[in-house]
């Protein structure tokens, strides 16, 4: 049996909460634990535990989820506990928008378990043809701006969606990981053959001020705080007088 | 210590299994067009498709199963795992935590913090 210690951020208080989370530094065997102590010694910031679940490094990598058409965009090989995302292009559109799904741990959002479930996922589309300043924008957040090879479509949606230029579809949360992963994946798929459902879903709002959803993935929050203002809405007032709308001529 | 030829072997077969499966993505890709669905895909199409992802996974698992046994570093957990699989080099998966990795990996999903 091999023990295993972690290195934690030493404000993780409890750190074995945070198993499998970006707290944990590195992980270290016990034969090698006595040397990293010493060397840590002279570190602020970190403290050294031993971990109380070695099978976070001993089992083996979890599988896709989703099949062979759904591009990995980047997850590690233990996407249960640290999130994952994956995407493919929407049939019919000439892979020039893709269904992004993207799941992670609620234990990831803060401290203690959170209402409705101990896993979130959410289906998203990002639109390859959008603004170009926002293109520009995304491939700049994951710095791909620079680069002198071209620009692979699944990395612009990749870099699309980090950067919030996403149409938010659905999100579903729950303690079954696979069941969550799998109706995400359907409700894809059906939205592929229902364009009445698809038209209906990109046009309900998805924010507090009353963006739809394609609205949203655009980046246009004026429309949303015009119509606000038009119906009276407080919170587009408030928002136009912050300077985040101009009034219609 | 991880076994070099071991080591090499498992790339190889991740390399492979990795070839094997773009060839056949692209082979239907250029069969139905881009935008196609995939439920226009035949039974045989949608077999090979399935058998060349579980070869690849199966390849990928040699992979991690000598890295876990081996590795002073936690392969699980920040890095792609495509690039683990593809691109980590043997004197990187062996490499002493307290000597920095020869390159820097890219970032996996939803961490901000690139492995050293």
């Amino acid at each position: 049996m091999i023990h295993w210690y972690g290195i934690f951020d030493v404000d993780a208080a409890e750190p074995q909460h945070y198993l499998g989370s970006a707290a944990i530094r590195t992980y270290v065997r016990e034969s090698s634990a006595r040397r990293h102590l010493e060397r840590l010694d002279a570190e602020a910031g970190y403290v050294v535990r031993r971990l109380a679940e070695p099978r976070y490094l001993e089992s083996p990598r979890q599988r896709a989820p989703l099949g062979p058409r759904w591009v990995d965009l980047g997850c590690d090989a233990n996407w249960q506990d640290h999130g994952g995302v994956w995407g493919r292009p929407v049939a019919g559109s000439n892979d020039l928008k893709w269904w992004i799904i993207s799941f992670e741990s609620t234990r990831e959002w803060g401290d203690g378990p959170v209402e409705g479930g101990k896993y979130n996922g959410e289906l998203s589309e990002v639109d390859l043809t959008g603004p170009a300043d926002q293109r520009k924008g995304a491939l700049s957040y994951i710095g791909a701006d620079d680069r002198d090879e071209p620009v692979s479509e699944a990395e612009l949606a990749y870099a699309l969606h980090a950067y919030g230029a996403k149409a938010p579809i659905d999100s579903e949360q729950g303690n079954a990981v696979w069941k969550i992963v799998d109706s995400l994946r359907k409700l894809a798929r059906d939205l592929e053959q229902d364009e009445q459902r698809y038209e209906r879903l990109m046009d309900r709002p998805v924010n507090a001020i009353g963006s739809t959803a394609r609205e949203f993935q655009s980046g246009d929050i004026q429309s949303a705080i015009l119509r606000g203002v038009s119906e009276g809405d407080p919170k587009a007032e408030l928002m136009l007088r912050l300077g985040m709308g101009r009034r219609a001529e | 210590m991880i076994n070099r030829k071991r080591f090499d072997a498992a790339r190889l077969a991740v390399l492979k299994a990795r070839a094997r499966r773009d060839g056949i993505e692209e082979q239907v890709g250029l069969r139905y067009g881009p935008g196609h669905s995939a439920s226009w895909y035949s039974a045989r199409e949608n077999r090979l498709r399935y058998q060349a992802l579980a070869a690849y996974e199966r390849a990928a698992d040699r992979i991690f199963r000598l890295l876990a046994e081996g590795s002073p570093r936690n392969w699980t957990a920040g890095v792609p795992y495509h690039w683990v699989n593809e691109d980590l080099t043997y004197e990187d998966a062996i490499r002493p935590v307290d000597q920095p990795l020869s390159v820097v990996p890219p970032l996996s999903y939803g961490c901000t913090v690139h492995m050293t």
